[in-house]
């Protein structure tokens, strides 16, 4: 077995980026007073946070004091659904999300059918994507919310958020996307992608957990979920996690100037030695719409979960569906939205690289996996 | 916040977010040249001009709008 680990489940989380890291371990050392202090070192402790501020809002070219820092994108997309649909329920009660959401988003619409909305679930195509056609068709005059994420954590397709933005825009709809996976990966502007509530997470760019941001639109106003201290111009209190956040405002600048084309060979030369090497295999997803960094494919016949096992044997890490329903019995809802039935999503893989992954890596992951495959599929003639 | 050019609105932003967003602007500023700051009544009065002395910024004058905020001028103290 080789000793050296590869970690291709950076749709999980990432790396905390040494630099990252080290800033971190400077923040506690000099920025440990509460933020909300007036005195010195409070107000050190402050620079660390506007700093991180300034750092994201510059990358999503939106008004820095629009930008209030969260746990997570959980609560990100928690308070922008659930504050924006009670804030404005007198404007209606009609909510429009796609079927392929992370459950931080469909959870809170769920939340909201059960305490009086209405929500329609747009469903994808084969591919995964959601057609603004169909946004089109499903808007109504009551309609107070719209919510797409901007890619899938599954399999990696990417919507398209600008002219689905325009579309809630022309028709007087608020329009929020969740960007927990693209921030970072692909270019965005709030105003040219015609973006009211932008939800953003650290972890997935090599920052911290526990840090994230949501991008409201000036013109916005929102219930808040949490209530206290009044941090965050009142829209979110609690004390700041302020060097979760300083290093979150890293990640996010150096994730902005990282290029990407190297991750997007990576993915190519995965998809094709895998699809050289191993038969009866199909993509879940977009050949041309999807993130540069994911791959998700079906494998007939193997079970999925015993490939990770066996991959991690050998050092390998990649997910078996996302990471947030790989403890879960249930089958991805969202290979089932894309018209795929409960074997296909239980011999299904995805991958996910970084920018710090390497085209070794990527030829060791293809060998190991066609000689995982091979056996499995040997035992399972063995045993009929 | 509206940042142009040496001009900084902190109108609306509460203590200390606003002292320190006028120090991050600071810190972008050449040695002597000026920054305006308008800033709210009340609180942020007492502590933005005090924060920004004590990380070795000059005060140079502070006016009382007809609206009732402060337009403050700050030299940096680089």
């Amino acid at each position: 077995m080789n000793s050296s680990k590869i970690y291709f489940d950076n749709a999980a989380t990432t790396h905390v980026h040494p630099q990252v890291r080290a800033l971190m371990m400077d923040v506690l050392s000099d920025g440990s007073a509460n933020p909300s202090s007036t005195h010195s070192a409070g107000m050190r402790a402050r620079l660390y946070v506007e700093k991180a501020r300034q750092q994201i809002a510059k990358s999503l070219n939106a008004q820095t004091s629009r930008l209030f820092f969260t746990s997570g994108g959980t609560e990100s997309n928690n308070l922008a659904i659930i504050g924006y649909c009670l804030h404005n329920r007198a404007r209606g009660t009609h909510l429009i999300t796609s079927q392929i959401e992370h459950p931080s988003v469909l959870e809170p619409f769920r939340w909201l059918e059960r305490n009086g909305f209405s929500v329609t679930y747009l469903a994808p195509n084969k591919e995964g994507v959601i057609a603004p056609a169909d946004l089109q068709h499903a808007l109504q005059k009551d309609t107070l919310l719209v919510s797409i994420m901007h890619a899938n954590n599954e399999v990696g397709s990417l919507q398209d958020i600008r002219a689905l933005g325009k579309i809630c825009r022309d028709h007087h709809v608020v329009f929020h996307s969740d960007a927990t996976q693209t921030f970072g990966k692909v270019p965005m502007s709030v105003i040219d992608d015609n973006v009211d509530l932008l939800t953003l997470s650290s972890h997935k760019v090599h920052g911290p957990k526990g840090a994230g941001a949501l991008y409201i639109k000036d013109s916005l106003s929102l219930q808040p979920v949490l209530f206290g201290g009044g941090q965050e111009n009142g829209q979110r209190s609690g004390t700041h996690n302020v060097e979760a956040i300083a290093g979150f405002g890293l990640a996010a600048e150096m994730a902005h100037t990282t290029p990407r084309e190297s991750i997007r060979n990576l993915r190519q030369r995965l998809r094709n030695a895998l699809f050289d090497r191993i038969q009866s295999i199909a993509l879940n997803g977009s050949e041309t719409e999807c993130l540069d960094n994911i791959l998700n494919v079906f494998i007939d016949g193997v079970e999925a979960i015993k490939v990770l096992h066996a991959l991690d044997k050998k050092g390998i890490q990649i997910s078996a569906g996302s990471a947030c329903s790989a403890g879960k019995k249930t089958a991805s809802h969202v290979l089932k939205a894309m018209g795929f039935d409960d074997k296909r999503a239980s011999e299904t893989l995805r991958f996910s690289l970084s920018a710090y992954n390497t085209a070794d890596e990527v030829d060791r992951v293809a060998n190991e996996l066609s000689l995982i495959v091979d056996q499995l599929r040997g035992l399972q003639h063995a045993s009929t | 916040m509206q940042a142009h050019e040496n001009n900084l609105d902190l109108r609306g932003i509460p203590c200390p977010q606003n002292a320190a967003q006028a120090i991050l602007h600071l810190s972008t500023m050449l040695f002597e040249d000026e920054l305006v700051v308008l800033l709210d009544d009340g609180e942020p009065m007492i502590n933005v001009p005090e924060s920004l002395t004590l990380e070795g910024h000059k005060i140079l004058s502070q006016e009382k709008s007809q609206d009732g905020s402060w337009l403050l001028r700050v030299q940096c103290g680089g």
